[in-house]
């Protein structure tokens, strides 16, 4: 006899199903239609191109789970229960071929191993994950989870269709003493209840309820998907699929500010179609929210509440009449604190794992406040003043760009009229006195190792990328083209930095512009000399050392294992980490124009990050950032207690004692 | 009310100055243009006025073509149209003739510049060029506001910390203090509407005036040099203990 099972056992009227398939499926279509218009209103944006590596994004990312599976209970609870249900819809699409289209697929060792054995053992994993799932949400729920009525109807809804399908299972072996039970363990353990406690000719009618149960249950299932949170099974493949493959310190898009007639979003169709499908992917996992540095240090900004506000936004235009009709985004649902709170740190969307992007929408708010409005906080004002009057971005500095060099024989580039490497120093190294110990540091190594090298001097200005950052995209552009049409006129081909705010403007956002520069960061340029052998680590140097990594340098351009190589190299050095770092690292609050906010100390990014690198007793912070300096050094000083460690930029480390 | 606003182009930071060969002028190394802050101060104001009494508002600037880029902040920030002299002048008696010149071909109730300019801080152009067309003028004016139709009440700076006010006939001009209005920050996008207006220039000869007569005249540079670096600010070094031992010296040496 070939193994197989009879379709619709037990059910007269199939015919029915269809009855209830049809306003089942045509509510579904009518909500993913809602959708699909709602993301129409949205501005154009090009992501239908490069349709392989997106594919392979959406295998690595959707179905194999790379990002979610950075909480692994949350990983896995989610594998089991997508890959259950992947495998029951399969084996509910075999049942439908061989039931419906004639296709005796059902049956002999396919039967047996898949659409038995395969399907109980996928429908019994499913029912773990949800279970776990059920758990964290409503036993031991992080903060970054909040609880709707939605949340507490899903999971339970799905148990409830995994369990009434074990059920059937169950009652149909137990009335018909299946002869293959043995290959549907769960459907077998049921049937064998069953038969003690029911009466045997109770089996057949409560089967027959059952089943219609079971099918209203995935019917009305299928129906609310696109109402429901469970939208995300369609939403957040299609987000991966077109997630962005820009750099990830080019995902600020460039305005046209010639043809541009108004700047910025104020209002939630100045976003493009991606940003708002964004918003329907968002699941509410909260892992940004938990990533946030401003969230983490009370302020008012939670990547995830942004995403979610945008979303009631969104909605809400669903519900106006005439489609003309857009209301004011900033001061109604987004608060302008909200967006100035934003260190650009991009760890939100570093773990978003369904590629959501949050930055750049909150560098689009803030066009609009700064570029329309010019409303923004008044210190940055002053920074945005300065940057506009002098090319940087320090209201009151006096230091000239040449100060910092004084006694150290640095070629002015202008004079030597070439040189392999372009050390830009950048603003916040060459006019502020800490960091100018840096800058002399490098310098002296360079000079040790033998690279030539000449500075700018006056001729340096910003590169703008605070001014990008803050919204102000005129004022980023008209520097950078300045900075792009003197370094071409120098015949600059190399540019070293020690800024990783700089090293990204060159390396991602000036080739937006036609710029094509080789740019290297101080760290990666050290730890070459180091490998090269051309500089030797100093001894004498022996303690515990954490190192910082900035956001610029490792999220941006994942840059993360130069520096470390420079702290490994030095003798006596014991590398230690922080809790976060590497793709996880911790802002040091001075990002995205936040250097020039005014801050209460407890508020301050900064200072938590101190205690993050107090808390590994090292002696010594290692540092590859004028800002990280600067943030770090403060936060430091506040928070050591009666400890001592102190922030050191690589290049000092490298250098050693004889640092001047 | 109608208003000319007199604004300068200046260098983004004074570094590095040089006396030009012949000794008549400064070179300033700067790659920046910007609108010296003590005029954006009139500016301000002159929109301030505007707001209150309504009219209208004429940027006048002296100077090259990238002299337009301060006009067209002018606009920005509210001004109504601009003007430029086509003429580099820094000579501040020559400066004067020149705006004086070309304050005489138009029609204005209210001339309104800064105190002085951050490059070469002479102070003087605005109350010269009032003096030339015989305006009544004030210089450190705090606040400004309309006293019937043909005049106007001014507050200004005395010194010691003491103001007068005054009453001034029209058309008059006056030199604002700063901090007169707060500046506001200017919308790059309104900015940029502002550069698709065009700008009008007048060349010396459409004013009347020849080469002859903007010669500075009477003195030579002799040399630039930087400022003395005075007051130190010294950081303590060392261990906690060590820098308060080394502090309460300091302070016990002091007293």
């Amino acid at each position: 006899m070939i193994p197989t099972r009879e379709v619709y056992w037990n059910i007269s009227d199939a015919w029915l199903i269809y009855v209830l398939l049809v306003p089942a499926l045509a509510v579904f279509a009518t909500g993913i239609y809602r959708h699909v218009r709602l993301w129409r209103i949205g501005g154009p944006e090009r992501r239908f191109d490069h349709s392989l590596r997106r594919l392979k994004g959406l295998i690595l990312y959707g179905f194999a789970h790379r990002r979610i599976f950075s909480n692994p209970y949350a990983g896995l609870f989610h594998l089991l229960f997508f890959s259950g249900f992947v495998v029951l819809f399969i084996g509910t699409v075999v049942v439908w071929m061989h039931a419906e289209l004639g296709l005796r697929v059902m049956q002999g060792r396919f039967y047996l191993y898949f659409q038995s054995l395969a399907l109980d053992v996928f429908g019994l994993l499913a029912l773990i994950g949800l279970l776990m799932a059920f758990c964290r949400r409503f036993f031991f729920r992080p903060e970054r989870l909040d609880n709707t009525w939605r949340d507490a109807v899903t999971v339970p809804l799905l148990v409830v269709i995994l369990v009434t399908g074990f059920g059937l299972e169950g009652l149909r072996i137990a009335a018909t003493g299946d002869p293959w039970a043995d290959w549907s363990p769960v459907g077998f353990l049921a049937a064998k209840l069953f038969i003690i406690v029911l009466p045997m000719e109770a089996l057949r009618p409560l089967h027959a309820s059952l089943w219609w149960f079971h099918l209203s249950l995935v019917f009305s299932l299928i129906a609310w998907l696109p109402y429901s949170k469970l939208l995300h099974l369609f939403t957040a493949p299609a987000n991966i699929y077109f997630r962005s493959l820009d750099a990830k310190g080019a995902m600020i898009e460039p305005i046209d500010l010639e043809t541009a007639e108004s700047f910025g979003a104020d209002s939630i169709d100045r976003l493009s179609w991606k940003g708002l499908l964004d918003l329907d992917a968002c699941t509410a996992c909260g892992l940004c929210q938990d990533a946030c540095p401003a969230f983490a240090s009370g302020k008012p900004l939670s990547p995830k509440s942004l995403i979610l506000d945008l979303r009631d936004e969104l909605h809400a235009q669903a519900l106006q009449s005439s489609a003309g009709q857009v209301s004011p985004l900033i001061g109604g649902r987004i608060q302008e604190e909200t967006l100035w709170s934003c260190t650009t740190c991009m760890a939100c969307m570093e773990v978003c794992p369904v590629f959501i992007e949050h930055v750049p929408k909150i560098v689009d708010m803030r066009r609009y406040l700064v570029m329309e409005e010019g409303r923004f906080p008044e210190t940055m004002q002053q920074a945005m003043r300065s940057l506009e009057a002098h090319g940087h971005p320090y209201p009151g500095a006096t230091a000239s760009r040449l100060d910092w060099c004084q006694g150290l024989d640095v070629k002015i580039l202008a004079e030597v009229g070439s040189a392999e490497y372009l050390y830009w120093v950048g603003c916040s190294t060459a006019l502020n006195s800490r960091n100018r110990k840096t800058a002399r540091a490098l310098v002296q190594l360079l000079q040790k190792a033998g690279v030539d090298f000449a500075i700018l001097g006056n001729e340096e200005h910003c590169t703008g990328d605070p001014a990008r950052r803050m919204g102000n995209e005129y004022l980023f552009q008209t520097l950078a083209r300045r900075n792009i049409e003197l370094l071409v006129s120098r015949q600059v081909k190399k540019i070293v930095t020690t800024c990783p705010h700089c090293f990204n403007s060159f390396k991602n956002e000036y080739p937006q512009f036609g710029a094509a520069f080789e740019v290297i960061h101080h760290s990666q340029l050290l730890a070459q000399l180091i490998e090269e052998g051309r500089l030797k680590p100093p001894g004498g140097l022996a303690g515990k050392i954490t190192y910082h990594d900035p956001c610029y340098l490792g999220r941006y351009n994942d840059t993360y294992d130069e520096p470390r190589a420079v702290i490994s190299a030095l003798p006596g050095a014991d590398m230690v980490e922080m809790e976060r770092h590497r793709e996880n690292s911790f802002c040091c609050g001075a990002g995205g124009g936040m250097m020039w906010a005014e801050e209460p100390s407890e508020k301050r990014v900064g200072n938590l990050r101190a205690r993050h690198a107090l808390e590994t007793g090292s002696d010594i912070l290692g540092v590859a950032c004028p800002f990280c300096m600067t943030m770090l050094e403060e936060g430091i000083a506040s928070e050591k207690g009666g400890r001592e460690m102190k922030v050191l930029d690589i290049a000092e480390l490298l250098l050693g004692p004889d640092s001047t | 009310m109608k208003i000319v606003v007199c604004c300068k182009a200046v260098p983004g930071a004074v570094t590095d100055v040089e006396v030009a060969p012949g000794g008549k002028a400064l070179q300033f190394q700067s790659q920046f243009q910007a609108m010296n802050e003590c005029d954006e101060y009139a500016l301000e104001e002159a929109c301030a006025l505007k707001r209150a009494y309504g009219g209208e508002i004429t940027a006048l600037a002296m100077g090259p073509i990238t002299t337009q880029d301060i006009l067209y902040l002018a606009l920005a920030k509210g001004a109504d149209q601009a003007l430029r002299i086509d003429v580099r002048v820094q000579d501040p008696q020559v400066a004067s003739t020149v705006l004086a010149a070309a304050l005489g071909k138009m029609e204005f109730d209210l001339v309104l510049t800064g105190t002085q300019s951050r490059d070469t801080l002479a102070s003087f152009v605005g109350v010269a060029a009032a003096a030339r067309l015989g305006l009544p003028f004030a210089f450190a004016v705090t606040e400004v506001e309309k006293d019937g139709e043909q005049s106007i009440k001014v507050r200004k700076e005395l010194g010691g910390g003491r103001f007068a006010d005054i009453r001034l006939g029209l058309p008059a001009l006056l030199c604002v203090q700063t901090g007169i209005q707060p500046l506001n920050f200017v919308p790059p996008g309104r900015m940029l509407r502002a550069r698709a207006q065009p700008i009008r220039s007048l060349s010396l000869t459409e004013l009347g005036l020849t080469e002859e007569e903007i010669v500075p005249r009477g003195y030579r540079y002799q040399s630039v040099s930087p400022p003395e670096r005075v007051g130190r600010v010294r950081f303590l070094e060392g261990a906690t203990p060590e820098i308060a031992a080394a502090l309460l010296a300091r302070i016990r040496a002091a007293l």
